[in-house]
């Protein structure tokens, strides 16, 4: 049996949700994880027909409704899109401060997400110039890689608009 | 054509952060009840139910509203879930109407509920929204993603962090008049300026609250809301646009909308403007009731809205555009920042907009409303809705 | 009720079924779908007016699942809406979306792929939290106990489930579409251990994975379908108590009063004359048998006589589940829209070998699993 909270407030039942699920990344994202993990290079995934390349990759455009077919190395260097610092706890997210910036990497039509090492975010006013949109930044990846998106991160290379 | 429909009724509990005294299924029945009163009707004359319910983990029971549909005690009768997030209580007002529209139903009754206060986890079921696979493990969330979109606004368009602050300080001017509202308390640019970043450019005051509450909404087709007691707040358009779940294709060189702005709504508003007749948005429209959980977003929508030209939303409003008495008073309630229970948001937009058009919005009632818009935002700012509300059909 | 317009399916397509589909992941199956349907259509993505999902947050592993399957599924800047009761729900809110005269084509679609997700927890999250899901409630104990209120005799409804199920995996084996095509007999289903009494192991089908989706369009779009139209002309859904029904619960007094509505709005006034064939939910062969009843397809009572005759089989009096039903191709949540597909195979004489001959009118029905069961019935027609 749960403990149930009897004080002479509200009677409250405590509940957890607790599901495990095993996704399937499918053969698409498997190749570019494969490639992050074992080669350490980052692949886009072109649209034959708009010649859009996505990354993270998609085995369909989604405008032009036709699957995708080619794959074309991109960065390692890209430049800053969008950021936020992350100055709050979240209950099951990282602890803060943590930076996440969306970067275009050369080559790619798309922007990726990634936490962004290299900049002290003690001082959101100055870490957030640092990191101002058009900074440049590359790839670096871990030592230790599992096929995960968090094989890489973002470092800061300096601003250049 | 569409059977001409109208809101007659629209029932709401108030919204606060807890309510240990009720279950969800308590707090729905509450509104529901409300909404009869309004429209003068019973259950009995209720033909279909549309019930709008968020994410499931934000309450903790999966498919919710099949137990608040008992708890009406409407078994055997129609009823729809619709569940599209943030426009989940909009999308439902949509359902809702081509009940009715398509001449299936005379009346329909559209019912929200939420009780978000019950997991201390809404951002962490926020970001398994997120792709599983590519981007679930960056920790992005509903805030984060908004702190995207004011980065890029502040960058584009030269927003500033005062005129973000300008959005949340008339938001809950406006909320001190609405008994319903959540937050109610008047606040200052120096209290938002000064209140601490959560993810850097949004501060806490430039962020909804969680809340619990439920709303209801009864729509009736032309004979039947013709000879409502109340005066009927017409649906005179619609429309909806779904975008991609991926922020970064709205950023890079190929993009085709941009994430600082809501090139979707516009679709959106395009479509229940031309359904509507309006052509000019800022003469034949009274007020809007904007979905903004963000300060940034309301500088977004109003531009989407065709109320002032893009990149100049943050100024407008400082300059007291949007205020009450201003040419284009937006979230008379107190909108988004003042109330967030996210089921039930956009539908209480929706409610809202048609209490205005109505004349029983009470102490922030607008004077002389003809029309109304009402918004919803929902997934990455993805999922866009518009409807128009007015007096003539 | 005054209708704008009739509503026809225009075209539609169904991934093929698969134990796992590991080789896509969800949204590739859900464009999969989508692309397949459009083609048998003959039409382009442009054409689309909107799109109606179906889909279950914690079936998809996603919260908010909408936000990832959208724009596979078509909807990249266009109107989209997303329903979560069951897959033929996207069906009924795209039908009156159509008859509203707002939209004139829309896409519905719908997916499982449960290969991914433990269904027996998620589906006992479903459950009130106080007082039903702490007595470990699910799917499978409740039709057991929905099969314990059938007032007839239990060895003639025991015997004529297992003469459905041995119907229906015939059909499925004989069906191109189908997940199990492997026929099973009597004998096996005898042995079959007990999951609860009275429903044994093999009543109870392997899920699979796959989507489903369907064209609609107005009448005036009919007219210029490269395809014969097939019409949907009575909708009738309900959603019935979230406790324990007043009635017995084998009468599915829910679904009668789903398919009263869809008889009174098609002009149907007895199913068993008019009905040709029936595509039903059969997510135990009980459901099937209790459905023959509560469809109006049999009087009442007579439902496992029906069965045990082989009044129901591929060739006999009044087919009902052609196709091998859910026993042959159990699409969790998605199955609703399958059916729908089936039955407009059918009324287009695209069927294949498990075509009945020459249907006019035939009937889909979607279905969730307890509590408060939501059925959805279609009366459609080729005419």
């Amino acid at each position: 049996m749960s403990e149930t909270a009897t004080t002479s407030g509200p009677l409250i039942h405590p509940g957890e949700w607790h599901i495990h699920y095993d996704y399937a990344v499918g053969d698409t994202a498997a190749r570019f994880f494969t490639e992050l993990r074992d080669n350490m290079k980052v692949y886009a995934r072109r649209c034959p027909s708009c010649g859009r390349a996505f990354v993270p990759p998609r085995a369909y455009c989604e405008r032009c409704f036709v699957k995708t077919t080619d794959w074309v190395e991109v960065g390692p260097e890209g430049v800053v899109e969008a950021f936020t610092i992350v100055y709050e706890p979240f209950d099951g997210l990282p602890v803060p401060p943590y930076a996440v910036a969306y970067v275009t990497l050369d080559g790619a039509s798309t922007a990726l997400a990634n936490f962004v090492t290299g900049v002290d975010l003690s001082d959101p006013e100055v870490a957030s110039e640092a990191l101002a949109l058009g900074s440049r930044v590359a790839v670096a990846f871990a030592g230790k890689r599992e096929g995960m998106i968090t094989d890489f991160h973002f470092e800061l290379l300096g601003h250049n608009k | 054509m569409p059977t001409k429909t109208a809101i007659v009724g629209v029932g709401q509990t108030g919204y606060r952060f807890k309510r240990t005294d009720v279950t969800i299924q308590e707090l729905a029945q509450d509104a529901a009840a409300k909404a009869l009163e309004h429209a003068h009707m019973e259950m009995a004359d209720i033909d279909a139910f549309v019930i709008g319910v968020a994410p499931d983990a934000l309450i903790g029971i999966d498919n919710v509203d099949r137990w608040i549909g008992q708890a009406l005690g409407v078994a055997h009768r129609p009823q729809l879930r619709v569940n599209t997030g943030g426009t989940t209580g909009a999308a439902a007002a949509q359902a809702g109407y081509v009940h009715v529209a398509s001449g299936m139903f005379r009346t329909v009754m559209v019912l929200a509920a939420d009780k978000v206060s019950e997991t201390p986890d809404a951002q962490w079921v926020l970001n398994t929204a997120m792709d599983p696979i590519y981007e679930r493990s960056l920790a992005l969330n509903a805030i984060n993603m908004c702190s995207f979109q004011a980065v890029r606004q502040m960058s584009q368009y030269g927003v500033t962090e005062r005129q973000l602050a300008a959005v949340a300080v008339r938001s809950r001017r406006n909320a001190a008049a609405n008994p319903y509202a959540h937050l109610r308390d008047p606040i200052t640019i120096d209290d938002v300026m000064s209140s601490r970043y959560v993810c850097w450019p949004l501060k806490l005051l430039d962020c909804c609250p969680r809340s619990s509450g439920a709303c209801a909404v009864i729509m009736a087709a032309e004979p039947q809301a013709a000879s409502s007691p109340n005066r009927p707040a017409w649906i005179q358009g619609m429309g909806a646009t779904s975008n991609t779940i991926y922020m970064g294709d709205k950023m890079g060189p190929g993009r085709d909308t941009d994430h600082a702005d809501w090139d979707e709504l516009a679709i959106a508003a395009a479509s229940a403007y031309e359904r509507a007749g309006i052509t000019d948005p800022l003469s034949q429209i009274d007020l809007a009731e904007i979905y903004a959980p963000f300060t940034c977003t309301e500088i977004a929508a109003v531009e989407a809205l065709g109320f002032c030209a893009k990149g100049t939303g943050g100024a407008m409003g400082e300059q007291g555009m949007f205020d009450m008495g201003g040419p284009m008073p937006v979230n008379p309630s107190g909108g988004v920042l003042s109330a967030n229970p996210i089921s039930a948001t956009a539908l209480a937009r929706v409610a809202e907009a048609a209490l205005q058009v109505m004349g029983e919005a009470g102490e922030h009632q607008v004077p002389g409303v003809r029309r109304a818009v009402a918004t919803g935002i929902g997934g990455t700012l993805q999922f866009h809705t518009c409807m128009i509300l007015g007096d003539d059909a | 009720m005054n209708i704008q317009s009739r509503v026809a399916i225009l075209g539609g397509a169904q991934t093929v079924p698969a134990a796992c589909r590991d080789d896509v992941r969800l949204e590739e199956l859900v464009f999969e779908a989508a692309e397949a349907a459009l083609a048998d259509a003959g039409m382009e993505r442009g054409e689309l007016d909107t799109v109606v999902m179906a889909g279950a947050d914690q079936m998809d592993g996603r919260s908010i699942s909408s936000m990832m399957t959208a724009c596979p599924a078509g909807a990249y800047l266009k109107d989209e809406i997303r329903t979560t009761v069951e897959g033929s729900y996207a069906a009924v809110l795209a039908c009156m979306r159509i008859m509203s005269g707002e939209f004139d084509t829309a896409l519905a679609i719908t997916w499982a792929k449960t290969s991914e997700s433990p269904y027996d927890r998620v589906s006992t999250l479903s459950y009130d939290p106080f007082y039903e899901r702490p007595v470990g409630l699910s799917d499978v104990l409740d039709a057991a106990a929905v099969a314990s209120t059938f007032p007839g005799s239990k060895s003639e409804l025991a015997d004529a489930a297992r003469s459905v199920t041995v119907k229906n995996r015939a059909n499925g084996a004989a069906n191109p579409r189908a997940f199990l095509r492997a026929p099973v007999s009597r004998e096996l289903l005898g042995d079959s251990p007990y999951v609860a009494y009275p429903i044994r192991r093999a009543e109870v089908p392997e899920a699979c994975d796959g989507a489903v989706a369907v064209v609609l369009g107005s009448k005036r779009r009919a007219e210029s379908s490269p395809r014969q139209a097939v019409w949907m002309d009575g909708i009738g859904w309900a959603t019935g108590d979230y406790g324990i029904e007043a009635a017995p619960p084998a009468r599915m007094d829910t679904l009668r009063a789903a398919a009263e509505r869809a008889y009174t709005m098609a002009g149907v006034t007895d199913a068993s004359r008019e009905v040709d064939f029936a595509e039903v939910f059969d997510a135990t062969p009980y459901h099937e048998i209790f459905a023959y009843e509560a469809l109006g397809l049999v009087p009442d009572g007579a439902g496992p006589a029906f069965a045990v005759a082989g009044g129901s089989e591929l060739h006999g009096d009044l087919p009902v589940n052609p196709s091998g039903g859910l026993q042959a191709t159990n699409l969790r949540f998605a199955s609703g829209l399958g059916r729908i597909l089936e039955a407009y195979l059918q009324l287009g004489g695209r069927a294949g070998p498990v075509q009945v001959a020459s249907p006019s009118q035939g009937i889909a029905h979607g279905a969730t699993t307890f509590p408060a069961q939501s059925h959805a019935v279609f009366v459609m027609r080729n005419y």
